[in-house]
């Protein structure tokens, strides 16, 4: 029978192997087992006889049955010893123990082996009550007498050099534990064999199967491997010979792919290439066309199969892919970036750059040629734009170093101008500052960190300004285009001695757009001093004046009144005119006051928020009784608030005290005077209007100079330097403001003047942290 | 009608002169002061004057010194008293404002609005400070 | 000057001759090449002023005859026989030398006076061995002994002696057999403190000492044996004889003879050196305790 299966073979064999295997191994564990066994019991009875033999000589010697109980007891536990029998010398037994029915009585023939032995020997198998029995026999042997001291001498162990035999003992052992130990052995042999058989046969079974199956998928693999599929992969990890095998196969597999996938990708790049590619044989005949060769000649590759390249290349002469130069070629190997001409198939000659490389084979030989050609018909267009377009280049080039040239002198021209501006800026004796837009400082002269006391490295801030000028300068910041004030005050600042500094500050606009602002600072404290000074002089002079004056007017008084007697007409009218003079001696002394006052800029202002409307609302008040007592109208209006301006209160309230009160004294009874206060826009006006008597025109200029005389009188209770229109145009120009009238003779009079409203809620008044508010 | 007592305190010889003919031809008594020392020590001494004409700037005690001593004694704490003077912003408005009467006049007056002055205060006629 | 030549002759005649008599050489047998008997030759050869030829006698016959053969032929004029065994052998093969013998118990010596026959007992005095029971167990008295015929008449005459002047009393009693000293050990164990066995055949032999062990421990009553193998068996105690010394002595009786008195003339000897043997082991089971002293001069302690 011809078992074709590979694993039914090898299933088979193993099988059969087992099999055999199994089977000697359980006869020879039967055997052993038996051997074994028997052994056991040969060699147990032996000793059994022997050690009995030897425990039962003193009886024996004794003759006393009763010395063999014990031995006898000890050896017959086991109850496989089925009897025991101690004989004497002569055979007759002396003492014995049976468990079974049997005669032991011996044959005097019978007792001569025993007796005649040296040691204990098996007496062989009997069959006695039905029961298979093994027979030992040992002689019972005791020491002789005469040679005690021998045995003494001998020690422990002493041999026993002669003895004499006074009896034998007679052992029965069943065999009937032998034999069913034997069957066990034999049982449980047969069972092992079965299961081993079983194991080795599924073992085998196992293993055919997994041989056959690597081999199965190793023959799948390599089938389909065959017909193209290279995506084959052995799912084969064991480390044994059949792993190994699939591993190579795989690799094998994919090698194949590889060089598939590399050819496809070659065949890719040659199809797609943009260069002409034509590919000879060592014939200098054509192989191949790349689609790009067959676009750029318009043949197709079957046209051209196997037809001399000088069809496509017409060269002759010295050109390396002439005829001639054939095999030149051949020996160097390889072209580069030749110039060449193309032969299409309508005959056109197309410039191509030409680069060719052998094609050789694992010896070296070479199989042919590949060229390639890239067609440079465009490529030198492009060259021929480049030049024209390099020559402009240069030209411009030109143009652009003369154009820098300019540039540059500009720039150095510009820069002497910055500089020198530069130069005066910082060399000016007043302080110049500009800020930008947010406040932030962008110059600073010299001149002004000087009088700020910021020194040259530091970096000047904002907050500093802010800190020095207050309010004002979040005034600046924060007005609108157009609206933005001059900002002018005198601050005084502290150092090692004080000064006096006038601030001017003039925001710089284009347009609508905040540039910034420009601050300039000059010390006037010499000047102020002197103004000082000036006043001091005057004031005292003119107080000083003013006691000898008093003095004359009050004798002239005297004399008029009478106290010195009555007086001649004559004297009285010269007394007349001297008290006349003497008043008016009085009121220069007093306007030569008020000069000095004003030219002193003696009305130093302390600004804060105020709100202008109740100091309007004050000074009505105050004054409207006296107005009422002289018999006029007098009214207050208001117009829409708010009110609140930056200025010095007590100088508003006099400018505005002094207005009313020129109203009063100017308007004859009967007429009315209204106090006014409106807003227009980023500007506070207050207004009095009266029906006096009215200024004429010519005079409205020249009203609020010094000197002006408005009749002034001092009446009692008067008290305070009395303002005059001049000092009250000061102060208001000294707010930023602006002092007006309309006036006609007879038609009553209105002045008014205008200063800056500060915001609502911005300056310091109703915030106390500095920042938020400006800007 | 009593005659009115009036005393003139001023460093000004001349003016004190000239200052006591013309009252005292209105019909005022008049004591005369050169110093504010002296102007005490004759209130001390003798009556206390229905009125005070007091000038500011004089040597040794000046006139705000002796109003203040003037106002601290009792007898002396109502007496009208008028300032008289060239400095009147020397005169502290405390003064001025205190419920005690008294009122300030620049030299160079006129004789009748003293008098005026005078006349109303001594009549207890309560003088605006305007 | 003649007659100072002759005097200086006779006189060296004089000087060799107990020389010549003692440089002549002697036979020894032993009985097998045992340590004992080797320990005894030694000990001979060392005392001994003259060579030794020495024979062992083994267990071949055939050898033995070799054996008696040189002994008849050899010019020695006496012969030593170590062991009982030689002894034995001798007595029946040699009959016209002097025997010296050792290494031998008493009981192997019956039947032999009248004969050119002497020794040294391989057992020490019964004196001395009283005296090593006073030693080791003080407080015993009474002092069994069980005898047969083998035994020498003598040693318990001693041994009754020597009681009387230890203070100790001798309860001897007859068994003939060892199945008499089986049936004997009991009773005699319950009226002595010590079992002292004698040199005999029948009541010191193996078989006897079994008998005897057993019924001791039943009736723990110890046991002074005849010999250190005894006390390893499980005696208390026993005297081991030095067999060296035994050979020096045999030595000593040898060179007389050699020097000319008559072996017939010279008494037996016990062992005049033994040491105690003590099984300690033994002492605790019987609840004795020996003192330390007794127990450091042991010549060997088996625990």
């Amino acid at each position: 029978m011809k078992i074709k299966s590979l694993a039914n073979r090898i299933l088979l064999m193993v099988t059969f192997v087992v099999v055999v295997l199994t089977g000697l191994f359980v006869v020879y564990f039967a055997f052993h087992s038996r051997n074994s066994l028997e052994r056991y019991q040969r060699d147990s009875g032996l000793s059994l006889a022997q050690s009995l033999a030897h425990s039962s000589a003193l009886g024996m010697i004794a003759e006393e049955p009763s010395l063999l109980d014990q031995p006898f007891a000890i050896a017959t536990s086991d109850p496989e010893i089925l009897y025991t029998v101690a004989y004497d010398s002569s055979g007759k037994i002396l003492k014995q123990f049976s468990r079974i029915a049997i005669d032991l009585s011996v044959e005097s023939q019978q007792i001569e082996a025993p007796l005649n032995a040296a040691g204990p020997y098996f007496g062989g198998t009997i069959k006695a009550a039905g029961i298979s029995i093994d027979e030992f026999y040992s002689p019972i042997q005791y020491q002789q007498e005469e040679e005690l001291s021998e045995t003494l001498l001998q020690g422990k162990g002493g041999e026993l050099k002669s003895f004499k035999t006074v009896g034998f003992i007679r052992i029965g052992i069943s065999r009937s534990r032998i034999g069913a130990a034997v069957r066990t052995a034999m049982l449980v042999s047969a069972m092992i064999g079965v299961l081993v058989l079983a194991i080795g046969v599924f073992l085998s079974f196992y293993i055919s199967r997994l041989i056959t199956r690597s081999l199965k998928e190793l023959e799948s693999g390599a089938r389909r491997v065959s017909q193209g599929d290279l995506d084959v992969s052995l799912d084969i990890s064991t480390d044994d010979e059949v792993g190994a095998v699939a591993r190579a196969f795989n690799a094998m597999a994919g090698a194949l792919k590889e060089t598939t996938v590399s050819k496809d990708y070659v065949e890719n790049i040659v199809g797609s290439m943009n260069e002409a590619m034509v590919v000879l044989d060592a014939d200098r005949r054509i192989i191949s066309l790349n689609n790009a060769a067959e676009f750029l000649l318009g043949y197709k590759t079957m046209e051209l199969s196997g037809t001399l390249v000088d069809a496509v290349f017409p060269h002759e002469g010295d050109h390396p892919l002439a005829a001639s130069r054939w095999s030149l070629l051949f020996a160097a190997g390889s072209l580069s970036n030749v110039t060449a001409e193309l032969r299409t198939k309508d005959g056109r000659l197309i410039p191509v750059n030409l680069s060719a490389a052998q094609i050789l084979d694992r010896g070296g030989k070479s199989h042919g040629l590949v060229c390639i050609a890239r067609d440079m018909r465009e490529v030198n267009a492009l060259l021929s734009q480049l030049r024209a377009h390099a020559e402009d280049l240069e030209r411009y080039q030109g143009v652009l170093f003369s154009m820098l040239d300019d540039n540059e002198k500009a720039r150095l021209e510009i820069e002497s101008e910055r500089q020198k501006t530069l130069t005066a800026v910082n060399s000016m004796s007043d302080g110049l500052c500009m800020f930008g837009p947010d406040g932030r400082v962008i110059l600073m002269n010299p001149a002004a960190r000087g009088m700020l006391g910021i020194p040259e490295d530091a970096v000047p801030d904002a907050m500093d300004f802010r800190k020095m000028l207050g309010d004002a300068f979040a005034q600046m910041q924060s007005s609108r285009p157009g609206e933005r004030p001059k900002l002018m005050q005198d601050i005084t600042l502290g150092g090692t001695s004080l000064r006096t500094i006038r601030v001017e500050g003039i925001p710089l606009e284009r347009g609508a757009e905040l540039l910034g602002f420009m601050i300039v600072l000059r010390d006037i404290t010499r000047q102020r001093r002197l103004d000082e000074a000036k006043y001091e002089l005057i004031a005292n002079v003119s107080h000083e004046l003013r006691t000898p004056l008093a003095i004359i007017s009050n004798v002239i008084s005297n004399a008029i009144v009478g106290v010195a007697g009555p007086v001649p007409d004559k004297l009285m009218n010269g007394l007349s005119i001297c008290q006349a003079n003497a008043k008016r001696l009085g009121h220069i002394i007093d306007s030569l006051l008020d000069i000095a006052i004003i030219d002193a800029g003696r009305v130093g202002l302390q600004r804060e928020n105020t709100d202008v409307a109740a100091i309007v609302q004050e000074k009505a008040s105050l004054f409207g009784d006296k107005a009422r007592t002289k018999g006029l109208a007098f009214t207050t209006k208001l117009g829409e608030g708010p009110y609140t301006a930056y200025c010095d209160r007590k100088a508003i309230s006099d400018v505005v005290s002094n207005l009313i009160l020129n109203a009063i004294r100017f308007t004859p009874s009967g007429g009315s005077i209204e106090v006014g206060i409106m807003r227009h826009g980023s500007q506070l006006e207050v207004s009095v209007t009266d029906t006096g008597i009215g200024i004429p025109s010519e005079e409205h200029a020249s009203i609020f100079d010094h000197f002006h005389q408005l009749g002034r009188t001092y009446g009692p209770g008067e008290k305070g330097l009395g303002l005059g229109l001049a000092i009250s145009r000061k102060i208001v120009e000294q707010h930023g403001g602006s002092i007006g009238l309309r006036s006609a003779v007879g038609k009553g009079s209105r002045f008014y003047f205008i200063i800056p409203a500060s915001e609502e809620g911005s300056g310091n008044e109703k915030n106390n942290t500095g920042e938020e508010h400006y800007g | 009608m009593d005659k009115k007592r009036v005393l003139i305190v001023d460093d000004e010889a001349d003016f004190v002169e000239t200052a006591s003919q013309r009252l005292s031809f209105e019909g005022f008594e008049i004591a005369e002061a050169l110093d504010g020392e002296t102007a005490l020590a004759l209130i001390q001494k003798g009556a206390i004057p229905d009125i005070i004409l007091l000038d500011i700037m004089m040597p040794g005690m000046n006139g705000i010194d002796v109003f203040s001593k003037l106002r601290s004694d009792p007898r002396t704490a109502d007496v009208p008293i008028i300032f008289l003077t060239v400095w009147e912003h020397l005169i502290p408005g405390a003064a001025l404002r205190s419920k005690t009467p008294c009122a300030t006049l620049r030299k160079p007056f006129d004789f009748d609005d003293l008098i005026k002055l005078m006349r109303d205060m001594l009549e207890g006629r309560k003088v605006s400070e305007g | 000057m003649k007659r100072r030549l002759y005097i200086l002759l006779i006189l060296i005649l004089l000087i060799l001759m107990p020389g010549l008599a003692r440089a002549q050489k002697v036979c020894a047998v032993l009985s097998s090449g045992i340590k004992p008997y080797v320990e005894a030759m030694d000990g001979f050869k060392k005392a001994f002023k003259g060579p030794v030829e020495e024979m062992v006698l083994g267990d071949n016959p055939a050898f033995a005859g070799e054996v008696a053969d040189k002994v008849r032929n050899s010019p020695c004029p006496v012969v030593v026989a170590l062991g009982s065994n030689a002894l034995k052998f001798l007595k029946l093969r040699v009959t016209e030398k002097p025997i010296v013998f050792a290494m031998t118990l008493s009981p192997a010596v019956e039947g032999l006076s009248g004969r050119d026959i002497t020794g040294v007992f391989l057992e020490p005095s019964a004196r001395a061995a009283l005296a090593a029971i006073k030693k080791v167990v003080p407080a015993a008295s009474r002092i069994g002994a069980l005898y047969s015929r083998t035994s020498r008449g003598d040693y318990l005459d001693e041994a009754r002696r020597a009681a009387a002047g230890l203070g100790l009393e001798i309860v001897a009693e007859q068994a003939a057999t060892v199945g008499e000293v089986v049936r004997q050990a009991a009773s005699i164990m319950t009226r002595c403190d010590v079992l002292l066995m004698i040199p005999d055949s029948v009541t010191s032999s193996q078989g006897a000492f079994e008998a005897i062990f057993a019924a001791s421990l039943k009736g723990n009553v110890p046991v002074f044996a005849i010999s250190q193998k005894y006390v390893s068996e499980g005696a208390l105690a026993a005297l081991a004889t030095d067999y060296k010394d035994n050979g020096v002595q045999a030595a000593e009786i040898a060179q007389r003879i050699v020097s000319g008195a008559a072996a017939s003339s010279i008494p037996y000897e016990p062992a005049r050196k033994a040491g105690i043997v003590l099984n300690l082991k033994a002492a605790k089971r019987m609840g004795i305790t020996i003192s330390p002293q007794v127990i450091a001069e042991a010549v060997e302690v088996y625990r």
